[in-house]
């Protein structure tokens, strides 16, 4: 792993993170001002993103499928758009945090969430297997310490136990899988995966004399790496720590839960399985159907039930990582030959205005909060509309988002996803079986909405149909006051103009999965990972 | 300002005057606010349908705005596109008229939060008026599920007792079916764009985003339709469409024929579709649009040169087709029939009803039971005629199901607003009997029904609720001669009344008139033996639903109006109602159904004025499945224009009308025999 000064430059913003941490990390000790940090940590994030807009969004004015390798690194548009998605949610996480219990934390906090939002940026962008393993531990282990900062009661330390074990057994899955992959494609950058192992199975279709073991092991592979980030995004089976994990944490580290290693899991996905791993496409397609559909549905029956709400919007972030996992569904699908796509970029939106809605969520319950309160139970809500009329509006419209009612955000999630679920189903319809999965999880998919809805409803009702039962005190400070409205802001802007950011996410795609392969070839970028496979489907 | 600028405006106002609500410092003046804007959102929405051309030929650019929403570089082509028809003109218009009720009911009822439910009762308004003039699918989506948000909050806010899971299952209810529906819709838009190519498999064209507009894809799948099972329905007919036209022929039917089977075998494609994307702004009937094109001799003879060579067989693909296009069809009827309601999916409709606020059910019972109904003549026949087709006899069975079983439960009801609650579900059995029957005058007699039926028991949910706020109970065995103590409430009631149960005069008759008719022609002339039987049984029990129907109204009304006066115990004020009413109407509420009642006359006496604008929108829908069954199997001796003639004499026999033209398509009248 060779770096040299392009890929240091390539790196500026991730540095600068990395080393403000460092510097918040030994000042912390001497001002201890809260206020002050996250006005700092603002500032760094302003000018990480100057940083990050400065150098790149020339490059990418011409032509959107540029890409291109430094280092480890790889360098395109979708990296671009979730290193800046990535600082986006590093500003949500500094304001909704400002206010945690110890005052005195405070600048470990948002230095430890400077480290994770790092971790972000290198998983966005990492062409490299062992880089791609450090980054997701670099959003891990800040995970680890952001959920013993929150609080300090039994509960709490038990609900991070329980994370930290399971996510050491899923990073050791990831690992193991990590290392089959490496014997099958003798490689460890993403694009020699890609690129080493279509020839291979290309020569194994052709003439059985090559490695047969190598392809016997390519679904084992498969497997434990879909094990290792099935955990992070918590789809099912991987999902059982969630409840407990939210339950027993504060408002504000639930909603990092939800949100960060879902963001890194569902990219690691379409990185790592989608893109580069495209020659289990057969499989994976498969897998990704019957995780989708059981995910989404034990996710959202669960909820049903729930009477602590940081339970309930854990099942419903279980329920969301089901819907994500169509597109991915779809994704593989493009692999299979079939022309239709639309699902990176279903994928990549849906993750978009799943984050805006649930750290929204989570914004407004630590806003409901105060620093000895936290708002735990459903039942805390009633009522809240007549008290607090703005912050229920807020509550509802995340809500609504969530269960997809048009016109917010989450409609227009669910559009790009069940068309292009649809799409291949009706793409497919020479090939029968094809046809019927996808028109399966269709259905599935728009099944399940209606019931998601009944829990968000519920959630609503509550607000608004009941009279007040307990007092909230409301005092989550001015920070998560503006994440709740900066997310409501988002949602509902999204919502109505939803071009702004399906036209990214559509580009984002276009830049690891070409339309064509013709294209690429002809502008000398590196080869697509396609090229292969389209050469092969076009046989 | 022309008509785009006031449909646009006319769908903006409410939602300004929501916001406007909203803002701190105007809570105590909402419902001037409220009254304000619906009078300016009735201004323009009057300005609008007096712009509407009198005979409805508004070739789809009638107060047309296009504006690119989801565009180019996200691979779909969603566009905020609004225009109006004759289908949606007067639900457009009844809309902003039943605000005005709604808002005047609501006068006095609502004290806690009022600013919430008026703004929660104009995003409603803004929504409905938003259904009945998206052209675009999405759009229409957009505002069908966001009418949901307003109407839940209703509901479980200022309901009766039971409203919180009144207004959940509700919600839940219409949701579970829309999301269907919704799966439909979009299976139906990559119907429309995908199918190209040679045997029946889809392509996936990138360069051509993904077109949602309403007209393009009704164009485009009548076509589909017209190809696989008209033109088209053998190889041979294929073939002999293709040697006319390469042999310098040009009959529409072998031209269309010719270009159908080009585009299937992929060789016309390309310059067919930047025509009709062309042709999308004046929408023309797909006639129209085929003999546009034009299909030239050498093509001809390259697709029949292809022909040859490939082999295509049209079977495999019609099977393939036919079998999807049922599945939509029925994706699609889910969540129109639960809005209806049809018969079994009707479960929501009495709870809703009787727990709303008189406002929410004014809305509920006036238009938002419409959106099914609209959404069937909108998206079901005219885009899968051949489904809409094999589905028609199971709808119109339980279409009458929904008639009779109304009608009995509503005969057995305590309850006021209940018995009206359950008799919405009989009268729009009606609505969909005389859709599904298929001729033009079914089509303009169930349309009809919808404006009747909103406005008679709008009218009829604001009166009881006036009567709640005055005695807090809707007990019927409670209530004896009120007319004496409040005659102008016994006036209306019994007006409402008559207009519901079809009273010749007044509107309620005019629909279900048109609609018995259309059945009863469909059934005894329009029908092949083996589903005979079974229609004139339908017919027959249709009729049953008009006497029930006018026995269980006039009883109601017997029993609380008139005999011996007995009126319930004054109970507690309500809550939040500061100065409950008492005695005889107010001049607010009589003011509140003043203007319905001119519409029940008006429509009553002089039908055409509406018949004509909605007349060529319905007519073209009609024409596309005026003839479901092929003709071999229909019984020799009666044909259709035989049978039509006679059906539109007895029409005219009845409607005021001129004697040499019939009402309904201004043609001349065939002399009476």
């Amino acid at each position: 792993m060779f770096v040299d000064t392009e890929t240091i430059r390539l790196l500026w913003p991730e540095i600068i993170l990395i080393a403000m941490a460092s510097w918040i990390y030994l000042a912390g000790a001497f001002q201890l001002q809260p206020v002050w940090w996250t006005c700092f940590s603002l500032a760094v994030y302003g000018i990480v993103a100057y940083v990050l807009l400065g150098a790149e969004s020339s490059m990418w004015t011409t032509d959107v499928t540029l890409a291109g390798v430094s280092g480890p690194l790889r360098i395109d548009y979708l990296g671009f758009v979730l290193r800046c998605f990535a600082v986006l949610v590093g500003i949500l996480f500094t304001l909704m945090g400002t206010r945690g219990s110890n005052r005195n934390l405070t600048s470990e906090f948002l230095a430890t969430v400077m480290l994770l939002v790092a971790g972000l940026m290198l998983v966005a962008r990492a062409n490299d297997l062992v880089l791609l393993f450090v980054s997701l531990e670099l959003i891990s282990i800040p995970t680890y310490v952001l959920l013993y900062l929150g609080r300090r009661d039994r509960v709490n330390s038990e609900a991070t136990i329980k994370y930290f074990f399971l996510s050491i057994l899923s990073s050791a899955l990831f690992l193991y899988g990590l290392s089959f992959l490496y014997g099958i494609a003798g490689t460890t950058t993403l694009i020699g995966v890609a690129g080493q192992a279509s020839v291979q199975s290309v020569t194994l279709d052709a003439s059985a004399v090559s490695d047969t073991l190598s392809v016997a092991i390519a679904p084992i592979a498969l497997i434990l790496l879909t094990a290792g980030l099935g955990f992070k995004i918590a789809a099912v089976p991987f999902h059982f720590y969630a409840p407990d994990v939210y339950q027993g944490c504060s408002n504000s580290n639930a909603g990092l839960l939800a949100v960060a290693p879902k963001i890194a899991g569902i990219v690691a996905i379409l990185r790592l399985l989608v893109v580069a791993m495209h020659w289990v496409a057969d499989i994976g397609w498969q897998l990704a159907i019957v995780l989708a559909v059981l995910t989404m549905t034990i996710g959202n029956v669960c909820a049903l039930w729930q009477t602590n709400i940081r339970r309930l919007m854990a099942y419903s972030s279980i329920a969301h990582a089901g819907y994500m996992l169509i597109g991915v569904a779809v994704a593989f699908a493009f692999h299979e030959g079939t022309s239709a796509n639309g699902g990176v970029s279903a994928t990549l939106f849906y993750l978009l205005v799943y984050v805006c809605a649930s750290l929204g969520t989570f914004a407004t319950l630590v806003v409901l909060g105060s620093s000895e309160h936290e708002v735990s139970g459903i039942d805390e809500l009633a009522g809240l509309a007549r008290k607090r009329p703005a912050i229920a509006a807020m509550m509802a419209v995340f809500m609504f988002s969530l269960a997809g009612i048009p016109p917010l955000a989450g409609f227009w999630g669910k559009l790009t996803l069940f068309s292009s679920a649809v799409n291949t189903a009706t793409a497919a319809s020479d090939n029968a079986s094809f046809a019927r999965w996808f028109t399966l999880l269709a259905v599935g998919g728009a099944l399940n909405a209606a019931i998601a809805a009944a829990y968000y409803l519920r959630i609503v009702a509550r607000m608004y149909f009941r009279p007040v039962q307990t007092d909230v005190p409301a005092s989550g400070g001015i920070g998560a006051r503006a994440a709740m409205v900066l997310c409501a802001g988002l949602v509902l802007g999204l919502g109505l103009f939803p071009h702004l950011a399906v036209e990214l996410t559509h580009l984002a795609e276009r830049a690891v999965v070409p339309a064509t392969a013709v294209t690429n070839q002809s502008r000398g970028v590196i080869p697509s990972p396609q090229l292969a496979q389209d050469q092969r489907a076009g046989d | 300002m022309d008509a785009s600028t006031l449909l646009l405006l006319s769908i903006i106002t409410p939602m300004v005057g929501a916001l406007l609500v909203a803002m701190p410092g105007t809570q105590r003046f909402a419902r001037y606010i409220a009254l304000a804007v619906t009078l300016i959102t009735l201004a323009i929405v009057t300005c609008v349908v007096v712009a509407f051309p009198a005979d409805g030929r508004t070739n789809g650019t009638f107060a047309a705005t296009e504006v690119i929403w989801l565009g180019q570089g996200s691979g779909f082509d969603v566009r905020f596109s609004l225009a109006l028809d004759g289908l949606g003109i007067w639900l457009y218009g009844l809309t902003a008229l039943l605000m005005w009720t709604a808002v005047l009911v609501s006068w006095n009822a609502i004290g806690d939060r009022a600013a919430l439910f008026f703004g929660m009762l104009m995003l409603l308004e803004a929504g409905c008026l938003g259904v009945f003039s998206a052209r675009d699918i999405i759009l229409f989506y957009v505002f069908f599920e966001f009418t949901l948000i307003p109407l839940f909050f209703l509901i479980g806010i200022w309901g009766s007792e039971d409203r919180r899971y009144a207004a959940i299952k509700f919600f839940l209810f219409t949701l579970a079916g829309s999301v269907l529906t919704f799966l439909g819709l979009l299976t139906l838009v990559f119907l429309g764009a995908h199918r190209a190519g040679t045997t029946g498999a889809w392509s996936n064209t990138p360069d051509r985003p993904l077109s949602f507009s309403i007209p393009y894809l009704t164009d485009e799948l009548q076509n589909q339709y017209a190809t696989v099972f008209e033109s088209l329905d053998t190889d041979a007919n294929a073939r002999l469409s293709l040697s006319e036209v390469s042999a310098g022929k040009s009959s529409v039917r072998a031209r269309r024929g010719a270009l159908l089977f080009a585009k299937h075998a992929g060789i016309a494609e390309p310059k067919r579709n930047q025509q009709i994307l062309q042709m999308r702004m004046n929408e023309r009937t797909f006639l129209e649009i085929d003999e546009s094109l034009e299909i030239d001799k050498g093509t001809a003879r390259q697709v029949m040169q292809e022909l040859d060579q490939t082999q295509i067989s049209l079977d495999q693909f019609k099977r393939q087709d036919s079998g999807l296009r049922q599945v939509i069809f029925w994706a699609l009827f889910i969540g129109f029939a639960i809005k209806v309601p049809l018969f079994p999916l009707h479960t929501w409709l009495p709870l809703a009803h009787v727990q709303a606020p008189t406002a929410g059910s004014v809305f509920l019972a006036g238009i938002l039971l419409k959106i099914g109904t609209y959404g069937f003549v909108r998206f079901s026949i005219p885009m899968l005629p051949d489904a809409a087709t094999a589905a028609m006899p199971i709808l119109l069975w339980l279409a009458v199901l929904g008639i009779m079983y109304g009608a009995l439960v509503a005969l057995v009801q305590t309850d006021i607003k209940r018995l009206i609650a359950y008799s919405s579900v009989s009268h729009l059995g009606f609505c969909m009997l005389g859709l599904f029957a298929f001729n033009r005058m079914g089509l303009q007699g169930g349309t009809l029904q919808m404006i009747s039926h909103g406005i008679s028991t709008g009218a009829l949910f604001a009166l009881v609720g006036m009567m709640y706020e005055r005695y807090h109970t809707r007990e019927i065995s409670q209530f004896g001669g009120l007319a004496k103590r409040a005659p102008w409430l016994a006036f209306l009631m019994l007006l409402f009344t008559f207009s519901s149960i079809g009273l010749p005069g007044l509107n309620g008759f005019v629909g279900e008139f048109m609609v018995l008719l259309s059945i009863f022609q469909r059934a005894w002339t329009g029908t092949p033996e083996d589903f005979k039987t079974s229609l004139m049984l339908v017919a027959v029990l249709a009729v049953t639903g008009v006497v029930l129907g006018a026995w269980y109204m006039l009883s109601l009304v017997k029993r609380v109006f008139f005999g011996e006066v007995r009126e319930p115990t004054h109970m507690s004020t309500g809550e939040g109602t500061p100065h409950p009413p008492s005695g005889d109407l107010c001049w607010r509420e009589v003011a509140a159904l003043v203007p319905l009642a001119v519409f029940v006359v008006w429509i009553g006496v002089q039908p055409r004025f509406f018949l004509d604008r909605m007349q060529p929108t319905l007519n073209r829908v009609a024409d596309v499945v005026a003839e479901p069954w092929p003709a071999s199997a229909m019984p020799a001796a009666a044909t259709t224009a035989d049978t039509d003639a006679t059906a539109l004499e007895f029409a005219s026999f009845v409607m005021p009308q001129s004697p040499t033209t019939n009402a309904y398509t201004r043609e001349p009248l065939p002399r009476v025999r």
